[in-house]
């Protein structure tokens, strides 16, 4: 290979990487956690056979972008993400020479292919594609499709049958990708007749037309007989609004909004095009076709445009693109200039829309990955812990938290901090948010029984604060149940007196006295519920009588007769506890006893207090 | 099918050679907490006593507040027995005012309610009431506020927006 061959590879690849660099160290979201989760699946013959085949989402099965890509690199490197952007970048790299080849053949110039390669790797459109594993489908799809039509180019230039088998091979291996590639029989035909200049209805060339076989029975497999999920995101719709979702697509492949030069781009493409149009110039029409055919799949869902589905339709502009700057460059110096201009103008424009979209995948999915490291870790110190964590924000929660990246952690479950999900907005089609939200008392009895630990989101890895966070949870229980105690319930503890025993299967034994605090009632009305459990040995000298008083307002007695059975009483309160903020609830029992081998003074076993 | 079932074997092995990862750098370790018994929205170390219900520190001092928004404070000494002032600088913002007329704020020490407080006009205000005893037992102590009116979020603004908290404290009496 000559230096000028090698400057004239690398030059797409190295401008690619000095603008798409910071994909490399982007790491995962959203859907790619559901599709590590269906790769981590993978333990058996029938569990491979699920991740590679079973239709997921808007019934998609693209074995080779979604399942082989996952499978196999999640199987040599777990969860990270390099691996995953290297080989999308260097399957890029393959899609932009064979971009350049095509754009050789179509502008009849090296210089137009090598400008339509730069072209297309400059597009911002191309962001999302490189910097999102998940969409690796389309950058993969753009390649079959590529190298499908380059083998046709090359069967069509020496009549070796070889690069027609080459050709089918590809093109079958495209339905792997992306169920675009139903449309590439209609681009091959399109490049025979306005490229190549052959007639697709002569008999040599006619067997072009058997490629829509396999496309017409991939298309019906798909629509009719994969089941899809519900969605509205994914619900096909060919209405009035198809032309509103081209002209979204048509605007997006010429910058985004706020890409100024979009409105002196798009016009002078257009006019390029009919110019071309009106000299008969049919590799013009190809290029629109490329754009259009490949496009034509997405244009039926007006509720999923995306700009990543322009990664592969994008060529159509960058070979018009190209076409356009050499016809000016051969024009003279005037037309040269504007040319240049133009150019300037859309790389002054495309360059910081690139850094902004590409930093923008870095520092959210760069969050994502603290959390989930420190999930691995927490795992890693006790398998099938619960992680809560605190100070998630919509932007990060939207970054993966319902495409659980938890099981893939290895935690159990994971719940946000209570109260936290206000201001979090879930997408319902994923389940919404019911399922990482817990109350705070189930919050608190995971952190006391040791199977939570509560992380804090900060800028870096995450702090645990599972004790300061138990302090606060339980104060704020204790302020919300203020009306309640379990004596069995170590988290109301605080509200007993000193002389309750430990607790022993879920209650406490309370010695002859026992004090217990409430909240005060909230209208005269309200009554003291007193319950608990009668052992026959607290009964064996006969009924225990429980004298029950509120500060010093007695409040009445209660006998306690039935052996081993639990007991319930209520008493009447005084109105002058009415809005109290707090109330010692007395108990004494009339007698005690001592059972053998256990010193202890026992009257009564409890149960539960309540105002209510 | 053969080259299929060997990348399929090789792609099973690798995966049941994985392990659970280990870096114990991954989780920052729980630090012992020293409450306040006053933060300040300016301390940076007081951000662990903000429970919930408070944005992110601006211009060094204040910070935006949701509906409602809950503290931890530490007991000041003699609380116990004597009671505490519970104290919070707020500014009511005209952006606030205007919009939703008088913001009425209301607060609890571990459940007790205390008396509201209705701001009319924007401006920076002390809420300040007397807290008894029997409700600064143990610690921490959780205050939680709860205002009648707040912007709800929007296209322009994700956030819930009720006042500007510059501090809150619980002072010994």
């Amino acid at each position: 290979m000559t230096l000028r061959r090698a400057a004239y590879c690398l030059c797409a690849p190295a401008v690619c990487l000095a603008l798409f660099w910071r994909v490399l160290f982007t790491w995962f979201r959203t859907d790619d956690f559901g599709l590590l989760n269906l790769a981590a699946r993978a333990h058996d013959f029938s569990s491979l056979m699920f991740s590679l085949f079973h239709p997921i989402a808007q019934g998609t099965v693209r074995v080779l972008s979604d399942r082989m890509f996952y499978l196999v690199l999640y199987s040599m490197f777990g969860v990270r993400a390099g691996p995953f952007h290297i080989v999308a970048l260097l399957t890029w790299f393959l899609t932009l020479a064979l971009g350049a080849e095509m754009g050789t053949r179509i502008t009849k110039s090296r210089a137009g292919g090598l400008l339509a390669a730069l072209l297309w790797t400059t597009s911002p459109v191309m962001v999302t594609p490189l910097a999102w594993a998940a969409v690796y489908e389309v950058v993969l799809c753009a390649f079959f499709g590529l190298a499908a039509l380059y083998a046709r180019a090359r069967w069509l230039e020496t009549n070796a049958s070889g690069w027609r088998t080459a050709e089918w091979i590809l093109f079958l291996l495209g339905f792997g990708a992306q169920e675009s590639m139903v449309m590439y029989p209609a681009v091959a035909v399109l490049y025979t007749w306005a490229v190549a200049r052959r007639n697709p209805l002569s008999k040599q060339e006619r067997g072009v037309f058997a490629l829509f076989a396999p496309s017409a029975a991939f298309a019906a497999i798909h629509l009719f007989l994969i089941p899809k999920a519900p969605s509205q995101t994914y619900r096909i719709a060919v209405d009035m609004r198809l032309p509103h979702t081209l002209s979204m697509y048509l605007r997006m492949s010429l910058g985004p909004e706020q890409f100024a030069a979009r409105k002196i781009l798009g016009p002078a493409l257009a006019a390029f095009l009919a110019w071309r149009l009106w000299r008969r110039d049919w590799a013009a029409l190809f290029c629109a076709g490329w754009y259009l055919f490949w496009l034509a799949p997405m244009l039926p869902l007006p509720n999923h445009i995306s700009d990543y589905y322009l990664a592969g339709p994008q060529a159509g502009v960058a070979w018009l693109g190209a076409g356009a700057l050499l016809a000016a460059w051969r024009s003279g110096t005037i037309a040269r200039a504007a040319a240049a201009a133009l150019a300037a103008l859309y790389l002054v424009n495309a360059a910081p829309e690139i850094t902004r979209g590409t930093s923008w995948y870095q520092d959210r999915t760069s969050r994502m990955r603290f959390v989930f490291r420190a999930m691995e870790e927490l795992a890693w110190q006790k398998p099938d812990t619960v992680v809560i964590f605190s100070g998630v924000d919509n932007a990060l929660f939207q970054t993966g938290f319902q495409d659980n990246p938890f099981a893939l952690a290895g935690v159990a479950q994971a719940f946000l901090a209570p109260g936290s999900e206000k201001g979090i907005v879930a997408r319902e089609d994923l389940g919404g948010i019911q399922g990482l939200t817990i109350s705070t008392a189930d919050a608190l009895k995971l952190i006391e029984s040791g199977k939570a630990r509560v992380l804090e989101i900060r800028d870096g890895p995450p702090q645990e604060i599972t004790k300061r966070y138990g302090r606060v949870l339980r104060a704020e229980f204790l302020a919300t149940h203020r009306h309640f105690v379990d004596a069995g319930e170590p988290l109301y503890a605080p509200r007993l007196g000193g002389t309750w025993y430990e607790i022993e299967n879920g209650t406490r034994w309370m010695p002859k006295h026992a004090t217990v605090q409430l909240g005060g009632p909230s209208s005269p009305d309200q009554r003291l519920y007193v319950a608990g459990y009668a052992p026959a040995s607290a009964l064996a000298s006969g009924p225990v009588t429980l004298r029950v008083s509120a500060g010093r307002a007695k409040l009445g007695s209660c006998a306690v007769r039935q052996p081993d059975d639990r007991f319930q009483c209520d008493f009447p309160l005084p109105g002058n506890l009415v809005g109290e903020y707090a109330v010692e609830i007395i108990v004494d029992a009339d007698k005690s006893f001592r059972a053998p081998g256990d010193g202890r003074e026992l009257g009564m076993v409890f149960g539960t207090f309540a105002i209510r | 099918m053969r080259r299929l079932a060997a990348v399929a074997g090789l792609a099973l092995a690798l995966a049941a050679c994985k392990r659970a990862k280990h870096d114990a750098q991954a989780v920052a370790p729980e630090q012992e907490s020293t409450e306040a018994s006053v933060v300040n929205m300016s301390d940076p170390g007081a951000a662990a006593q903000l429970v919930r219900g408070f944005y992110t520190l601006e211009a060094g001092v204040w910070r935006w507040t949701m509906k409602n928004f809950e503290v931890t404070l530490k007991s000041p000494p003699g609380a116990s027995e004597n009671g505490a002032r519970l104290t919070m600088r707020l500014t009511v913002p005209e952006a606030i005012s205007s919009k939703l007329g008088p913001v009425t704020l209301k607060a609890a020490v571990n459940g007790l309610a205390l008396d509201p407080e209705t701001y009319a006009k924007p401006g920076d205000y002390v809420y300040s009431r007397d807290v008894p005893a029997a409700a600064l037992k143990g610690d921490p102590i959780l205050v939680q506020f709860a205002c009648d009116k707040a912007i709800e979020p929007s296209p322009n603004d994700a956030r819930e927006l009720a006042l500007i908290a510059v501090s809150i404290g619980l002072e010994p009496k």
